[in-house]
């Protein structure tokens, strides 16, 4: 970090502030991997990080935020992982954010930046559907326009958050005639407008509410939620879809696991050469993927499609970190920690027991969502070895 | 995919014992009926228990004077195969443990009426070996002798269906020597403390406390060495529930990917995705031949009085092949459904969580790699 002189100092007054001020329900929730982190502990949180004016640490200073370089906005990413806080608000503060900035009307960006800045609306992203995940342009779910309104029908699938957010971001088909990318419209509205519907869709691992399917029949909307042009949606999405490019990988929350891995093994695994060698296996797996990162953020040439790589490698040493973690607990791993009692009866010393195995299920997710491995793989093939 | 044996040769009886076992498992316990009885009390209901005991399965390793229907070691393993292949969780396998353990003494002669009443269902039965990860790890567990009386003191860890157990056989040490006992589970100064697990069943652990024992229940003394082949026995029919574990998430991943399109085309097209349901069959496969060889291993123990390291060693490499191979099929069933393998309403992550499971009961891969290697 030479090329930074500042930025121990920055560093250390990022940690500190979050040790001091970081409310110890929210940090226990965080710790647990907990999904399902109440709405009110968010925003308390979202705020506490605005007093200083990093609730959007992304933003430029003319939308309100630090205006921060690439290497304080990484700094203060780590020092959240280490420092056990939540992810920040991923889909209004770091996704649609700098879509409006980008492709919104004056009035937009009036109307829905101070609101994320504020926590006041908390968004989801209804993109996926039944029937279009990898596949993502073959969207159905139709706005149609009717006067000046919109009239939505049809679905969306695995939207995160669903049932907590105040506003939905998404793509609508309005024109099924020519290119598949062509006819999409992003668009946004209001959940508690009449014909939306959510369903939470239960996960295997009992994680919580997570995920929903939300339903719209007849839905109106003015056309003034439109996002840039009729029909030209998909280069939206794609822009926003980039944005997601980097954090994704989560080396620092891998980073953390790793900590909390070894103490326990501290405790719990001594003499198990065969756990060692797996643990520090990952471990130099995961510094390479951090140096990578490092490299493509701050190296000579900025890295294009070549960070989807970030997301391939991050996630697969993420999911095998946590296995590693699972494994480390022991067969107390092993009891549901959705049943109350059985988390009572756990022995004392080893509360991680009463968390992990969720999460080490509940994170196979990380490996399907924001572009799955495999597309993260075609992505590469075509866009950078050009086959 | 019909699982072929290939090690073993099945008569024709074994045969039909095991379309029945699929039968009956497939017709009482579908997807819907496994969901709501895992998150059930008690996990599992009497009305199955019963079938399971008209069927004869509790009693069928079991000699026909005891009620039983004197089947081998093989004959249990199919049924318990169709049970991982249908993901039935249920007392079973620590039932046969039990009563193994019960009738390694003097054919349990002592305790006739408590076998037959758990062959013919009506009381439960369960079986607590070990107290650490590591199976067969000497007992902690303690009985001591005090004015003429029996008193037992110590922890037993996630017994298996310990909460819904009549009776436990446990291991105890005294004087340096190893005894197995049976205790009522009901007898004060034991007390239990349940469990939940993620893969649908229940388990406890079980403290004693100055909990009296009397002469009968006592069953006798103990080598570890013995008590090392029953866990081998279970050991070896996990085996065989796991690999049907597998070949379920394999039929269902490529039947999903033969109906599944994006991009216009079924994902069953795509080649890099044939490739990996290929990896996912070969593991199968492999999975299953260790898994025949250590029941046939398994059987050998349990007909033969010496001990041959050998057996044991072709049980540990099967536990250990599949505890990895069943893993790594259940994280490729999920990502190769996409989103919806990430449902509760998928059987997919269901298997995954019980082959899971599997790794760690009984010693995880590394224990047995490294006992294996020893
Ligand atoms: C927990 C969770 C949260 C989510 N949150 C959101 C959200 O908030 N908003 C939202 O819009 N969506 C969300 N998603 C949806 C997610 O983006 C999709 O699940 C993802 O795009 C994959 O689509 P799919 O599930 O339809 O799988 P499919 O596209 O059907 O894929 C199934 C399998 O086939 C592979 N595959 C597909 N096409 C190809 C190909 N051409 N080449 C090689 N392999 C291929 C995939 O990689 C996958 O392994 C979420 C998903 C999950 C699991």
């Amino acid at each position: 970090m030479t090329d930074f002189p500042d930025i121990k100092a920055f560093q250390s007054s990022v940690r500190q502030y979050i040790k001091q001020n970081l409310p110890d329900e929210l940090r226990k929730l965080v710790i647990q991997e907990k999904m399902d982190i109440p709405r009110d502990l968010q925003r308390q949180w979202h705020r506490i990080l605005q007093k200083k004016g990093w609730g959007c640490p992304s933003w430029p200073m003319e939308y309100g935020g630090p205006g921060w370089n690439d290497m304080q906005h990484f700094v203060f990413e780590r020092e959240i992982a280490l420092g056990d806080a939540p992810r920040s608000m991923v889909y209004g503060v770091g996704m649609l954010a700098p879509t409006i900035m980008k492709y919104g009307s004056e009035a937009q960006k009036q109307e829905i930046l101070p609101r994320i800045q504020n926590a006041d609306h908390f968004w989801c992203q209804g993109f996926s559907e039944p029937g279009a995940g990898s596949d993502l342009a073959s969207l159905k779910t139709r706005a149609e326009l009717d006067g000046n309104e919109y009239v939505i029908n049809g679905s969306k699938m695995w939207t995160s958050e669903g049932h907590i957010a105040d506003r939905m971001f998404g793509l609508f088909r309005t024109d099924s005639s020519g290119k598949k990318q062509y006819g999409i419209t992003f668009l946004t509205l209001n959940m508690d407008a009449p014909g939306v519907e959510v369903h939470t869709i239960e996960t295997y691992d009992g994680a919580g509410r997570e995920i929903n399917q939300v339903f719209f029949r007849d839905v109106r909307i003015p056309v003034t939620n439109r996002v840039g042009e009729e029909h030209q949606g998909w280069s939206i999405a794609k822009y926003l879809l980039s944005l997601e490019r980097f954090g994704t990988a989560e080396v620092s929350r891998s980073m953390r696991t790793l900590q909390k891995i070894k103490n326990l093994a501290r405790r719990n695994k001594l003499n198990d050469f065969d756990f060692d060698a797996r643990l520090t296996r990952a471990e130099i797996s995961l510094r390479a993927v951090e140096l990578t990162e490092y490299r493509m953020l701050f190296g000579e040439e900025p890295a294009g499609a070549e960070a989807s790589l970030l997301k391939l490698k991050g996630t697969e040493i993420q999911n095998e970190i946590l296995e590693l973690f699972h494994d480390a607990v022991g067969n107390y791993a092993l009891i549901d920690a959705r049943d109350d009692t059985s988390v009572d009866n756990l022995p004392e010393n080893l509360p991680e027991a009463g968390y992990i195995a969720q999460a080490h299920f509940n994170f196979r997710k990380t490996e399907i969502y924001a572009g799955s491995s495999e597309v993260q793989k075609n992505i590469i093939a075509k866009a950078v070895l050009g086959i | 995919m019909k699982i072929q044996s290939r090690i073993l040769i099945l008569s024709e009886e074994q045969k039909m014992i095991r379309e029945s076992a699929l039968r009956l498992l497939d017709e009482e316990f579908p997807f819907s009926v496994r969901q709501k009885l895992s998150k059930s009390e008690t996990g599992f209901d009497a009305e199955h228990w019963k079938l399971f005991a008209e069927m004869g399965w509790l009693g069928i390793n079991l000699p026909e004077t005891l009620g039983g229907l004197g089947g081998s070691l093989v004959d249990a393993s199919l049924i318990y195969q169709q049970m991982g292949r249908t993901l039935v969780r249920s007392p079973y396998l620590t039932t046969l443990t039990g009563l193994k353990a019960l009738t390694h003494f003097t054919n349990g002669s002592g305790h006739t009426d408590t076998l037959k009443q758990v062959v013919s269902g009506n009381r439960m039965l369960t079986c607590g070996l070990s107290e650490t990860e590591n199976p067969g790890h000497p007992a902690q567990t303690r009985l001591e002798e005090n004015k003429d009386q029996w008193r037992l003191n110590g922890c037993k860890r996630l017994v298996p269906w310990a909460g819904q157990s009549d009776d436990i056989i446990i291991s105890a040490i005294q004087k340096g020597e190893h005894y197995l006992l049976i205790v009522n589970a009901n007898s004060p100064g034991v007390r239990k403390l349940p469990y939940r697990m993620y893969d649908g069943s229940r388990t406890a652990d079980i403290e004693f406390s100055n909990v009296e024992i009397t002469e009968n229940c006592i069953l006798g003394a103990i080598s570890k060495a013995d008590i090392q082949k029953l866990l081998d026995i279970e050991t070896a029919m996990m085996c065989m529930e796991a690999s049907a574990c597998m070949w379920a998430i394999q039929d269902q991943t490529l039947e999903f990917m033969k109906t599944r399109e994006q991009f216009g085309q079924p994902l069953s097209t795509l080649q890099a995705l044939q490739h990996r349901i290929v990896d996912v069959y070969v593991k199968c496969q492999l999975a299953q031949s260790m898994a025949e060889d250590a029941i046939l291993a398994a059987e050998s123990i349990c007909n033969n009085s010496d001990s041959d390291f050998r057996n044991t060693k072709r049980i540990s490499a099967a536990k250990a092949f599949i505890g990895e191979a069943g893993r790594f099929v259940g994280k490729e069933g999920i990502q190769l459904h996409g989103g919806i393998g990430m449902t509760d309403d998928m059987p997919i992550g269901h298997y995954f969580k019980r082959l899971t499971t599997f790794d760690r009961l009984n010693g995880d891969a590394s224990w047995h790699r490294r006992r294996f290697s020893g």
